[in-house]
């Protein structure tokens, strides 16, 4: 753990606004990225994005300096999606004409193809979901991500394990794939 | 290789890791329809995933979330005071309910040397304090005796205090001033207290008792703990002006 995360929190829990500022602008993007994906919802993610910080600055004295502080960010962001998740399957869904994930058009048929995949993520239960995001989108390790969910690190590769293959089969049911190429990156 | 070890593969190549042996890969692949589809869908997999675009936070959400944890630390704060005053003042309440309590139930309030009627044998401890509640309260009674005398030596040590204190401060002076003549007024060694109180209503006296009996060690602690404290004060040696 960086020791400029330490100095950081404890500016933050002095109260100094100009930490707090700093310590916003630097995760604020991998948090609203985060809510995103989970919420599938821009102004949902918004308000939860919002929520994630203020419950950040509330638990700052809980954090536990020998770890990085981002898993355990990711974590609270987890966590406030999945209760805000609740909370929004009891209120009449809202049509997010926000939105804006979608790319621009294109010559070929990758705006089809991320359209694909969001709409597989957002067929994941949330655990999957949540385990996928923060590894390909985040490029968070294994062991971070167990961190940030409290789960072993085993649950979250079998958790990604299933994730990947639920958005596999889904692409094929949607005939994303052609019988050109098998290679990987 | 068959499909498990495939798929492992598959999950592995996912994961950033360069798989060892390629030739066996390409030869189940070639043979097995279902592997090679979803090795197919993994490489779309991973073009998408390269393409999906990173979601951007409106412009001013840092702020408004800065404004708002800032607000909340100074809420958060407000609120923990006004807890920890309640808190405070809540025990010092239960403190001295607690000690009236105590003190009423080993008997303090109750006459220790038999005075009156309260000493008759076969009386209740509730009748005794009322024979010498009356006692107390009637002309030519001791008139709230337990309170008076704690004030007469409160007053006593006060005078002592305050006459020592005095003297110090005229022996400063004289040395800061040596050609000035103070001189201190003689105080009255023995003045008197008045009794401050007049006890007008039983229920009154009777609570100014249990303060007295709570205060009194309290009391001598304080005088205690002053004495201490004027004792250990450095006597003020003022520097001797050159030239005077």
């Amino acid at each position: 753990v960086s020791s400029e995360e330490a100095v950081l929190v404890r500016r933050c829990l002095r109260g100094e606004a100009e930490a707090v500022q700093t310590l916003v602008e630097r995760f604020q993007s991998e948090v609203f990225g985060l809510c995103v994906r989970l919420l599938n919802h821009r102004h949902d993610a918004e308000d939860v994005t919002q929520e994630v910080f203020l419950r950040v600055f509330r638990s700052l004295r809980r954090w536990d300096s020998q770890r990085p502080l981002k898993p355990w960010i990711m974590g609270i962001a987890v966590n406030r999606c999945r209760t805000w998740m609740v909370q929004r399957a009891r209120r009449p869904e809202l049509v997010d004409y926000l939105h804006d994930t979608a790319p621009g058009p294109a010559a070929d048929d990758s705006a089809e193809l991320v359209s694909e995949i969001q709409a597989a993520l957002g067929e994941l239960r949330l655990e999957y979901r949540s385990v996928f995001v923060l590894f390909h989108e985040h490029g968070q390790a294994y062991e971070d991500i167990a961190a940030a969910l409290d789960r072993p690190v085993g649950t979250i590769k079998t958790w990604l394990h299933r994730a990947r293959l639920e958005v596999l089969d889904r692409l094929r049911r949607r005939g994303m794939i052609s019988e050109v190429n098998h290679e990987l990156p | 290789m068959n499909c498990p070890e495939c798929q492992d593969l598959l999950q592995r190549r996912l994961d950033g890791d360069l798989p060892p042996a390629r030739t066996a890969l390409d030869g189940h692949l070639a043979e097995c329809a279902e592997c090679r589809a979803r090795h197919i869908a993994a490489q779309r997999l991973a073009d998408g995933l390269r393409l999906l675009p990173r979601p951007v936070p409106p412009a001013g959400l840092a702020q408004r979330i800065v404004s708002r944890a800032l607000e909340q630390r100074r809420t958060d704060r407000a609120w923990r005071r006004r807890t920890w005053t309640a808190a405070a003042v809540a025990a010092g309440l239960l403190l001295l309910v607690l000690a009236g309590y105590q003190l009423n139930r080993s008997g303090v309030f109750d006459d220790p040397g038999g005075r009156g009627s309260a000493s008759r044998e076969g009386a209740t401890p509730r009748a005794k304090k009322t024979a010498r509640a009356r006692h107390d309260h009637a002309p030519g009674g001791k008139g709230g005796p337990f309170l008076n005398e704690t004030i007469q030596e409160a007053g006593t040590a006060a005078l002592a205090l305050t006459r020592r204190t005095a003297g110090e401060t005229v022996a400063q002076a004289r040395r800061l001033l040596p050609g000035s003549t103070l001189t201190l007024p003689p105080l009255k060694p023995e003045t008197p207290l008045t009794p401050a109180l007049d006890p007008s209503a039983e229920s009154l006296r009777q609570a100014g008792q249990g303060m007295t009996a709570g205060l009194r060690p309290v009391a001598a602690s304080a005088r205690r703990a002053f004495g201490l404290f004027l004792r250990e004060i450095a006597p003020m040696n003022p520097e001797p002006q050159s030239g005077s």
